[in-house]
C-alpha cells in the first residue's frame, strides 16, 4: 500500500538504514560479551558464576579457581575473540579485493605458508627435534598441541609459522605487482597454496609417527595455546591490521566495483592492494602461528555479516565481521572445552560444524526476506 | 517512450557552442602527435600514432570506429590508465602524466562498460562513488556531498531509486545510474566508453539525450566512444573516427562523414555507409 510513498521517504539515502545498523552492531557486542562471559565459565573444573565474577575483579574465595580463570580461560577466551576478529577481517579484505566470495586467507596460500613453516621445523630440523625431545612437558591447560612442546619449540613454531607465511605473501606480493589483472594474482595464490601443501604431505609422509602426530594436532586449531605473556603479541598484530584496513576503507569499498574503477576515483589502486594485501597476512599469519590454520572464520564470517547487515560499505562490513568472528570463534571454543565430555575437542571441525549451519539458514532468510521486498 | 526519444527527432544542432565560464578558452583535453599502444616488457606496440585534437569546454565529442581500432585504448589513454607511447597528452593544459590520481579524479570522470556485481550497493552508494575525490579516508559524506549525489540523481530522472540495490536495475537504468555518479564526481570533462551496447533501442537515444543535456545544460564537456554511428553524427558537435588501419581523424561530424573516413572505417564488401542519410546500407549487388 505504501509503495509510493516509501522512496520518497528513503530519499535522503544512507541515512535511514544506519539506525537499524548501529543497532546491530550494538546487538552484536552485547552477543559478543555474553559468549565471551559464557566462554570464562565454562571448562572442565566446574566453576560457580558468580566466583568467576569474583576471580575476574581478583577477590575469588580459592585460588585455584583464580588460577583457572587468570591462567588458563582468560588467555584463551582473549585469543579466542583476536582469532576471531583477525581471521574474519582478513578473509572479509581478500574477498573484497578479489571481488571473490570464495578467496580466504587459506585460498591465498596464507595458511599453507604457515604450515610449511611449521612442518618444516617439525619434520626436517633434527637439531630442533633433538631440543623439543628433552622435554615432553605436559600442559596442564590441556591444550591439544601446544602442550607437548617446550616453552623454546613454542617460539620456535611462532617463528616458524610467520617466517612460512610472511615468504608466501612476499611471494603473492610480487606477484601482483607484476599482474595487472587480480585473477591472475588469485590463481597464483592458489598455486602457490598447493606447492606449499604438497610439500608438507610429503614431508608428513616421510616423518616419524609421533611427529606426524604432533604435527597433525596443530592442524586442528587451538586457542588454548597463547599465554598471558604472548598476548600482547597478537593484540599488536590484530591492532595493526585492523588499523591498516581501517585506513583503507574507501579502496576496499570500491574494489568490491573493479580495479579499475577504483583508480578512475582517485585511488592509488597498486598501493592500497599492496597495504591491504599485507594488512590480511599480519592478520593471518599471526593467527596461524599462535593458533594452528584455522579455516572455516575467513571465508564464512564475512558471508555472515553481509547477510546480517545486507551493506557492502566496509565503514559498516569491517565491525560487523569482526563481531561475528569473534561470536563464532567463542561458540567453538565454549563447545570444545563444555564440561561432561573431559576431553578438549579440536577446534576447526567444531567451527564448521556449528558454523555452517547458521550460514545456510542466514542465506535461505535472506532469500525469504528480498522476495518479501520485491513483493512489497 | 515519449514520441521525442525517437531518433528522427534528434536535431543537429549549432557546432559552435556559446563559452560557457571564465575557463571555456583553456581546451579541456588536448593531444598532439600523440601515440597510443602498448609496452610488453621492452616492446612498445604502437596501435595509433600522430593524433591531434583539441577540445573546447562545452562540446560533445563521439568516438567511432569499428572493433580493435583503438577506441578504448584512446579512452584508456586520456583517463591515465595507461601511459601514452609518445607525444603528448594534456588535461586542461597540464601534462597527463603529471597529474596524481586523486587529481585527476577531479578533472575526469569516467564511465567504463563493465559488468558490475555489487552485491548489497545501494543505488545512493553507488553514486556517493562520485564523491570519492572529495571525501576525508572515512569516507564521511558532507552535506555538500549529499547535495550533489542528490542532483545527479535527479539529472539522470533516477532520484526514487535511490534506496534500490544497484544489481535490482535494469541495464538502462544502470547505465543512467553510472552516469550520475560520474556527474557527481563533478568534473569538467566526462568520458563514456560504449555506453549504450546493453540497451534497447529506446534507452540507446535517451542515453544519447542525456549527455546533450550534460554539454548543453551543465556546461560539460563529454567524450563517448561508440557503434552508434547514426546517433553519433546526429548528435555529437565533433566526431572522431579511428580506422582499420589505426589512423585518427577528428571534425565536424558531417565533414568527416563527406570526407569518406566513416565509410574507410567501417565498409564491408556488402555493406557501404551512405553519408546522404547517415546510415548504413546493403550494397547493391554488383553485376
Amino acid at each position: 500500500m505504501n509503495k509510493n510513498t516509501e522512496p520518497e521517504s528513503r530519499q535522503i539515502g544512507d541515512r535511514a538504514p544506519h539506525k537499524s545498523r548501529a543497532r546491530l552492531i550494538a546487538g552484536l557486542g552485547a552477543c559478543t560479551l555474553l559468549l565471551a562471559l559464557l566462554d570464562i565459565s565454562v571448562g572442565s573444573v566446574r566453576i560457580p558464576f558468580a566466583e568467576v565474577w569474583k576471580a575476574l575483579i581478583g577477590q575469588a574465595s580459592r585460588q585455584e579457581w583464580a588460577t583457572i580463570i587468570h591462567v588458563f580461560r582468560l588467555p584463551k577466551m582473549l585469543t579466542a575473540m583476536l582469532a576471531g576478529a583477525s581471521l574474519s577481517v582478513a578473509g572479509l579484505v581478500l574477498q573484497s579485493i578479489f571481488r571473490n566470495p570464495l578467496a580466504a586467507p587459506d585460498s591465498l596460500g596464507i595458511g599453507a605458508g604457515a604450515s610449511i613453516g611449521v612442518a618444516v621445523l617439525m619434520f626436517a630440523g633434527g637439531a630442533l627435534g633433538a631440543l623439543g625431545a628433552g622435554a615432553q612437558g605436559i600442559g596442564t591447560q590441556g591444550s591439544a598441541i601446544l602442550g607437548n612442546l617446550p616453552p623454546l619449540g613454542y617460539t620456535l613454531l611462532v617463528i616458524a609459522a610467520s617466517l612460512g607465511a610472511g615468504v608466501v605473501v612476499s611471494i603473492i606480493l610480487l606477484i601482483s605487482r607484476k599482474f595487472e589483472q587480480v585473477v591472475t594474482v588469485l590463481i597464483m595464490g592458489l598455486l602457490v597454496g598447493y606447492l606449499t601443501s604438497s610439500l608438507v604431505s610429503l614431508l608428513v609422509y616421510f616423518g616419524s609417527p609421533q611427529k606426524v602426530q604432533l604435527y597433525l594436532s596443530w592442524t586442528y586449531g587451538s586457542f588454548g595455546g597463547v599465554r598471558t605473556n604472548e598476548l600482547p603479541y597478537l593484540a599488536g598484530a590484530t591492532l595493526i591490521g585492523f588499523a591498516l584496513v581501517g585506513s583503507d576503507i574507501k579502496a576496499l569499498n570500491a574494489f568490491l566495483i573493479s580495479e579499475r574503477f577504483a583508480s578512475t576515483i582517485g585511488i592509488r589502486v597498486r598501493a592500497s592492494r599492496t597495504r591491504l594485501l599485507i594488512a590480511a597476512s599480519i592478520l593471518a599469519g599471526s593467527v596461524t602461528a599462535f593458533c594452528g590454520p584455522i579455516a572455516f572464520l575467513g571465508i564464512a564470517a564475512p558471508h555472515a555479516a553481509r547477510l546480517l547487515s545486507r551493506s557492502a560499505e566496509h565503514r559498516i562490513l569491517l565491525p560487523i565481521t569482526a563481531l561475528s568472528g569473534m561470536c563464532f570463534a567463542l561458540l567453538a571454543d565454549m563447545l570444545s572445552s563444555l564440561p561432561g565430555h573431559g576431553a578438549v575437542l579440536p577446534i576447526n571441525p567444531l567451527l564448521a560444524l556449528i558454523g555452517s549451519p547458521i550460514i545456510i539458514s542466514m542465506f535461505f532468510h535472506r532469500d525469504r526476506g528480498s522476495l518479501v521486498e520485491e513483493m512489497e | 517512450m515519449s514520441p521525442e526519444h525517437e531518433p528522427r527527432h534528434i536535431e543537429r544542432r549549432q557546432s559552435a557552442l556559446p563559452p560557457i565560464g571564465p575557463s571555456a578558452n583553456l581546451p579541456v583535453v588536448e593531444a598532439s602527435s600523440l601515440a597510443i599502444g602498448w609496452k610488453q616488457g621492452r616492446n612498445l606496440q604502437i596501435l595509433t600514432r600522430n593524433i591531434n585534437f583539441q577540445v573546447a569546454a562545452g562540446h560533445l565529442i563521439a568516438l567511432v570506429g569499428p572493433n580493435g581500432a583503438g577506441k578504448s585504448t584512446l579512452l584508456r589513454t586520456i583517463a591515465g590508465l595507461q601511459a601514452p607511447c609518445g607525444g603528448s597528452l594534456s588535461l586542461l593544459e597540464r601534462d597527463i602524466t603529471l597529474i596524481s590520481a586523486e587529481e585527476r579524479a577531479s578533472l575526469l570522470a569516467c564511465v567504463f562498460n563493465e559488468r558490475i556485481e555489487a552485491g548489497y550497493l545501494t543505488v545512493w552508494e553507488f553514486v556517493a562513488f562520485g564523491r570519492y575525490p572529495y571525501t576525508n579516508a572515512h569516507n564521511r559524506l558532507t552535506d555538500e556531498d549529499r547535495r550533489h549525489i542528490a542532483t545527479a540523481l535527479a539529472l539522470v530522472g533516477m532520484e526514487r531509486f535511490a534506496a534500490r540495490t544497484f544489481s535490482s536495475l535494469s541495464d538502462g537504468e544502470k547505465q543512467k545510474v553510472q552516469i550520475a555518479r560520474a556527474v557527481a564526481q563533478n568534473t569538467p570533462l566526462l568520458m563514456f566508453d560504449e555506453p549504450t551496447v546493453f540497451l534497447d533501442a529506446p534507452s540507446r537515444i535517451e542515453i544519447f539525450k542525456l549527455a546533450e543535456r550534460l554539454v548543453q545544460e551543465e556546461g560539460k564537456t563529454v567524450l563517448l566512444c561508440t557503434h552508434e554511428v547514426d546517433l553519433a553524427l546526429k548528435t555529437a558537435d565533433e566526431l572522431w573516427v579511428i580506422d582499420r588501419e589505426h589512423r585518427f581523424s577528428a571534425g565536424a561530424p558531417f565533414v568527416v562523414a563527406r570526407s569518406g573516413a566513416i565509410g574507410r572505417a567501417f565498409d564491408l564488401p556488402t555493406v557501404a555507409f551512405d553519408v546522404i542519410s547517415g546510415t548504413f546500407r546493403a550494397r547493391e549487388p554488383q553485376r
